[in-house]
């Protein structure tokens, strides 16, 4: 969910937005995704297929363990039936979601540093 | 995993959507929040009227994260999971009050210091008004113990040691004077005063 709050807000959207800084949670994932290709809330619905009211449930859904590739597809199946949407685009967020984490993570970040840091082999 | 799409209402619900939580059923945080984060948020607006509803929704959302995050924190056979959030939620939201009283504490008390310091007499007149009424405060006592000492001593002499003590007065030749005993060596006339 965006920050940008409506006047009379509901504690499920409240809830849903604070979600993004729970990794448990898909919103984490989908406001990452958000934020990379500068998508709009409506955007984000259109992309998953989703009605836009619905994006709040979502949100609050866990989210699916790509390091468990059979429990990924079980819970990606499951949350897909529930709200009508295809997998695809979905599967695909996910995938982007955890491509930009391993770039960023401290270890790839160090090892980029000490990759540059090396001495070349001409000095 | 087994997922339900059921909307739970019940303590039958409450033990199912918990089972579905352990059971990594990624619809149940879910369908959770649509079970209670609105019955928590009316909860604790009935029963604290003077916190705002970002307090609330502050308090509310986190009993929720922390459970989902954690549902085996809760005990299934002690109480039901809405009294569990209740509790928690409400838990939080005292905190969240506690914390925000002391800020404010904090707040007021630097203010008063930088007024002092910064902006000019008014809280200096008020320090001088309080500290006045506090001396006159301290003399009606004092006039009130020294009366006491007119009742109690038996004689002048009596009354003038007990109005030093009262004093404060710690110096030995004082006293020796008054008893007549500055012909004794100084380490006599200390052990007589004392």
């Amino acid at each position: 969910m965006s920050d940008n709050k409506s006047q009379k807000d509901s504690v499920m959207s409240f809830a849903a937005r604070r979600a993004a800084k729970h990794s448990h949670f898909l919103e984490a994932a989908l406001e990452s995704y958000r934020q990379h290709e500068g998508l709009e809330q409506a955007e984000l619905a259109t992309y998953l297929g989703l009605p836009p009211k619905q994006l709040e449930r979502l949100a609050l859904c866990a989210r699916p363990d790509l390091a468990e590739p059979t429990l990924f597809r079980t819970q990606l199946a499951a949350i897909c039936t529930r709200f009508s949407i295809p997998l695809a685009p979905l599967a695909n967020l996910l995938r982007r979601v955890a491509a930009y984490e391993a770039e960023s993570t401290p270890t790839n970040l160090m090892a980029a540093r000490d990759h540059e840091e090396e001495p070349s082999r001409d000095e | 995993m087994e997922i339900n799409s059921g909307r739970p209402s019940d303590r039958q619900s409450e033990i199912e959507i918990h089972q579905r939580l352990l059971a990594n059923d990624p619809l149940a945080s879910s369908d959770l929040a649509e079970m209670c984060l609105e019955v928590l948020e009316k909860y604790l607006t009935r029963k604290y009227p003077q916190s705002d509803q970002h307090q609330i929704y502050d308090a509310v959302t986190k009993a929720y994260f922390n459970y989902v995050e954690q549902p085996a924190s809760y005990d299934l056979s002690k109480k039901g999971l809405m009294s569990f959030l209740k509790m928690a939620a409400e838990r939080d939201l005292q905190n969240l009050l506690a914390t925000q009283k002391r800020r404010t504490l904090r707040m007021v008390s630097l203010d008063r210091v930088e007024l002092r310091d910064v902006a000019g007499n008014t809280n200096i007149e008020e320090e001088f008004i309080s500290r006045t009424e506090n001396i006159a405060r301290l003399k009606e006592v004092k006039a009130a113990r020294l009366k006491q000492i007119d009742l109690v001593a038996d004689n002048s002499v009596d009354q003038e040691i007990m109005s030093l003590m009262q004093a404060d007065t710690r110096d030995t030749r004082i006293f020796a004077q008054l008893l007549q005993i500055t012909h004794l060596p100084l380490k006599e006339q200390r052990r007589i005063v004392k």
